[in-house]
């Protein structure tokens, strides 16, 4: 099958993949117990107040009504407002979506420039004191919790040795870049404000690396097990009859299929970070789409659950779609198949 | 190698100048998010405390009771009291430098009712007119004393500038009615204008040099208020003095860590805020006044104030003695604090028409599952109950179920917990909950049917006397216990670590407190000496 070809086809996939997300989280933000209403006008407020609010939201129309409602303000751009910000969801996704964004893509980043390479020094050195310690950084990133890398990075980085910043994305003394993407790190790049991207680095330092650690563990082990299957494959057998050196034979012959599953699995992870960085968010006080998600749920806003699961649902189906046609073009056969 | 180790020089250099330089006053606090700026919409503790620094109301809170001139310089109230005309200060400046005039009262009252959040249930009863520039005359359906109060939380918005920024919307032509612009700016007359705001993350505010009201010598240039409660967080900000005051809400175990450190102390709040158990008033057994009174006679107090203890010589709980915290007007400071009185408990229950089939019933004790020192709370007074033979079943409940729970009588547990406080400066903010005809929300919910307690209410609301209203809420008090409405567990003590270079007048001495949420967190009266 063509790539264009099966590019559209996804696409078209993906079209209805949401379309379903969308159904299934109205009716389950909807089964949450608790009237949105009152909980955003607090307990002391009317009962006048709260069925006024009540008829502006739709919620005594009946679910079918409410959903044609909410489709009607997506064919608009408009996915209503949030009760737990009162302003439009729109704005607020735009608003934190660039900040966990930045921050899963720093973590995605550590994933692959530490994993990877972890994973390949481990299948080199197989069962050696290398092997072993790769394996125990790789263990312990993928059964710790994340909240409690976040915690145990800022005991060490910023109590005891206080060489890191506690939390936030920027210092109290930095201004903010001008707002191109919303991810500060880009933005002071852009406008080439060397020291605001220093700042902003250092505070993604802890964040990221508590974020990257699971994930960091299982693409080293990945790497490790596909590695040493390659190297037992005739192809790898042949470079090394061939007077390849080492290095030349597992860069150049054995890590090109081994890395199949492990892209698969690193977009995977990627893709769940965004909604999996609520904790680490919490902990360093990153005002981020995750953080975001889990108190719109708390305060039963409904508008703002169903707008942030949407766009990590596309999000998710986009980064697959993108492993998907990085594996096609890595391995014809798979998008022939 | 080479390049590892030149990769590692890189980034030490890079990492070591890390330090920042701190040349001004900064107040640094932490509160939940978010924080909502738009003083019509403003509810919660944070909401408040940006409200009463960034805002300027009519009148202001007086500690003890009674009101200040805020905006209004004066105001007289007619023989009927259905009408107050307040006359506005003369030279007082929004932000932008432009003049507080009558438009501006008249369109911030307007906007809050049509807006219908925050706190505009308090003046659905009113209007409000300009009679000149300078005056504008507030009527009401029926005398309320509670409106000055109500007015407290009225913030004055720059009509011009918010008009200037009105958007699409649901309110006709006055399109959001300036919703998006107020949630993300400032547009008031307060001590403190807006910097920057981003309401999940962080809040940055800075002196108006031309407040009226006028700053102590060493008061902060800069709030920044950070929207983070993970305790290890605060700590460690507040260990390494990058933070100056945290919240109120976290766990004692971190107030006590910090009070053992040097530099730091713990301050507290007092007097606005309660532990209420409401008893269901129409279900069995409760239904009967002897068995909600012998509950009352059999809850030890001591001990429920002893789980509020955070250190040797703290407890963040005073015992109550009253149905109403001590910082309100009309307290009756006269009554003896609640002590457990088994033998008067079992008198009481004996009376009751229960009294030989009461191990039959099971009381239904709830608890809400984000608070968990509510837990103990519950098991204690269900020990209290089996210490009089009577039977009851902990629950535990998540806040949204329990929100919906007593929205129904049949549904709603034979005992709650409601951490209670004055969020508008008026007993009736807390007293007000008992009355009949607001059964079956979250603040009401004993489903109690008293006409005297009705009747009570309904008097200390036209009663605009002080005095007259005072004697009439020291009444209603009495009356509460007489009829069993609640047990008032303690009264809390909002409990705050605070670095020792910050003086909050407010919070430090009992008497300055003003009972209104956030009210005691007015900036320009507070000092840091860093």
């Amino acid at each position: 099958m063509p790539l264009t070809k099966y590019f559209f086809n996804r696409i078209w996939a993906s079209i209805f993949v949401l379309f379903g997300v969308s159904v299934l989280i109205f009716l389950i933000a909807r089964a949450i117990p608790g009237d949105p209403a009152r909980m955003a006008l607090g307990p002391r407020a009317s009962t006048e107040m709260v069925e006024q609010l009540r008829e502006r939201l739709h919620l005594n129309d009946s679910i079918p009504v409410q959903y044609y409602h909410f489709l009607r303000g997506v064919t608009e751009g408009d996915l209503g407002m949030s009760l737990y910000t009162k302003r439009p969801v729109v704005q607020d996704l735009a608003e934190y979506f660039p900040a966990t964004f930045e921050l899963v893509f720093f973590a995605g980043l550590i994933m692959v420039i530490v994993g990877i390479p972890l994973g390949i020094l481990s299948a080199r050195h197989q069962d050696r004191l290398t092997d072993n310690v790769a394996r125990i950084i790789a263990l312990l990133g993928v059964v710790t919790p994340t909240f409690v890398w976040a915690i145990f990075f800022m005991l060490i980085f910023a109590y005891v040795f206080d060489i890191l910043p506690v939390m936030g994305r920027l210092g109290e003394t930095v201004e903010p870049p001008p707002h191109i993407t919303g991810m500060y790190v880009f933005d002071s790049i852009l406008a080439g404000q060397w020291h605001t991207c220093k700042d902003a680095l250092l505070h993604m330092i802890m964040p990221a690396a508590a974020l990257a650690l699971s994930g960091l563990g299982q693409a080293a082990r990945l790497t490790r097990t596909n590695m040493l299957e390659s190297f037992g494959r005739p192809y790898t057998e042949m470079a090394r009859a061939y007077n390849f050196t080492e290095v030349q034979t597992s860069m150049k012959y054995a890590l090109r299929p081994a890395m199949i599953p492990t892209l698969t699995i690193l977009g995977l992870d990627f893709a769940v970070m965004l909604g999996n960085a609520f904790l680490v968010e919490e902990v360093f006080a990153w005002g981020g789409l995750a953080q975001y998600c889990v108190s719109a749920i708390f305060y039963k806003d409904l508008n703002g659950i169903v707008g942030t699961v949407l766009v990590i649902s596309m999000f998710f189906l986009l980064v697959n779609m993108v492993i998907d046609l990085v594996v096609a073009y890595l391995n014809p056969r798979i998008r022939l198949g | 190698m080479r390049y590892i180790i030149r990769l590692l020089l890189v980034a030490v250099v890079f990492i070591l100048p890390a330090t920042s330089a701190q040349a001004e006053r900064v107040l640094r606090l932490n509160e939940v998010a978010v924080g909502e700026l738009d003083p019509h919409k403003a509810l919660d503790y944070i909401d408040s405390i940006l409200l009463v620094n960034i805002y300027d109301p009519l009148v202001r809170p007086k500690p003890g009771g009674g009101f200040l001139p805020g905006l209004a310089e004066s105001w007289e109230v007619s023989s009927d009291n259905l009408a107050i005309t307040f006359k506005l200060q003369a030279g007082i400046h929004f932000h932008d430098g432009s003049t507080v005039n009558a438009d501006d009262v008249v369109y911030s009252f307007d906007r809050n009712k049509a807006l219908g959040m925050g706190y505009a249930f308090l003046f659905a009863n009113s209007s409000i007119a300009k009679k000149s520039d300078m005056e504008v005359v507030l009527t009401l359906n029926n005398p309320d004393s509670t409106i000055l109060a109500g007015l407290t939380r009225l913030g004055i918005v720059n009509s011009d500038l918010v008009k200037a920024n009105h958007q699409d919307g649901d309110f006709g032509d006055n399109g959001d009615y300036g919703s998006a612009f107020l949630s993300a700016q400032g547009a008031g007359s307060g001590a403190y204008k807006v910097d920057s705001h981003n309401m999940q993350e962080l809040t940055v505010l800075s002196k108006f040099d031309d407040h009226y009201g006028g700053f102590l010598p060493k008061s902060p240039d800069t709030i920044r208020v950070i929207y983070v409660m993970e305790t290890a967080t605060i700590r460690t900000l507040m260990s390494n003095k990058e933070h100056e005051i945290t919240a109120q809400w976290h766990p004692g175990t971190m107030f006590a860590g910090l009070a053992a450190e040097d530099g730091l102390g713990l301050t507290t709040e007092d007097g606005i805020a309660y532990l209420v158990m409401p008893i269901h008033s129409a279900k069995a057994p409760t239904d009967d006044v002897h068995v909600r009174r012998a509950m009352i006679a059999a809850t030890d107090y001591a001990q429920m104030v002893a789980i509020e203890k955070v250190t040797e010589d703290l407890t963040a709980a005073n015992r109550s003695r009253t149905a109403l915290p001590a910082a309100l007007a009309g307290y009756d400071a006269s009554a003896p604090e609640f002590t457990q009185d088994l033998e008067a408990a079992k008198a009481h229950l004996a009376k009751s028409k229960y009294a030989d089939n009461i191990g039959d019933y099971e009381v239904e004790i709830a608890w809400i599952a984000e608070v968990p020192k509510e837990e103990k709370i519950a098991f204690l007074l269900a020990h209290n109950l089996s210490q009089i033979g009577m039977k009851a079943k902990v629950v535990k409940v998540p806040w949204a179920v329990y929100s919906d729970r007593v929205t129904q009588l049949e549904t709603t547990p034979h005992v709650g917990q409601l951490y209670f406080s004055a969020t508008y400066p008026d007993p009736l903010s807390l007293l007000g909950a008992y009355h009949s005809r607001v059964r079956g929300s979250y603040t009401s919910h004993d489903w109690m049917s008293d006409a005297e307690v009705d009747r009570l209410i309904d008097a200390a609301t036209a009663e605009m006397d002080e005095a007259k209203k005072n004697d009439l809420l020291v009444q209603l008090q009495r009356r509460l216990i007489d009829v069993g409405a609640a047990i008032y567990a303690y009264e809390t003590r909002a409990l705050f670590a605070k670095q020792d270079y910050v003086k909050a007048p407010f919070l430090d001495d009992p008497t300055n407190t003003v009972a209104m949420m956030g009210g005691n967190w007015r900036f320009n009266t507070w000092e840091v000496d860093n």
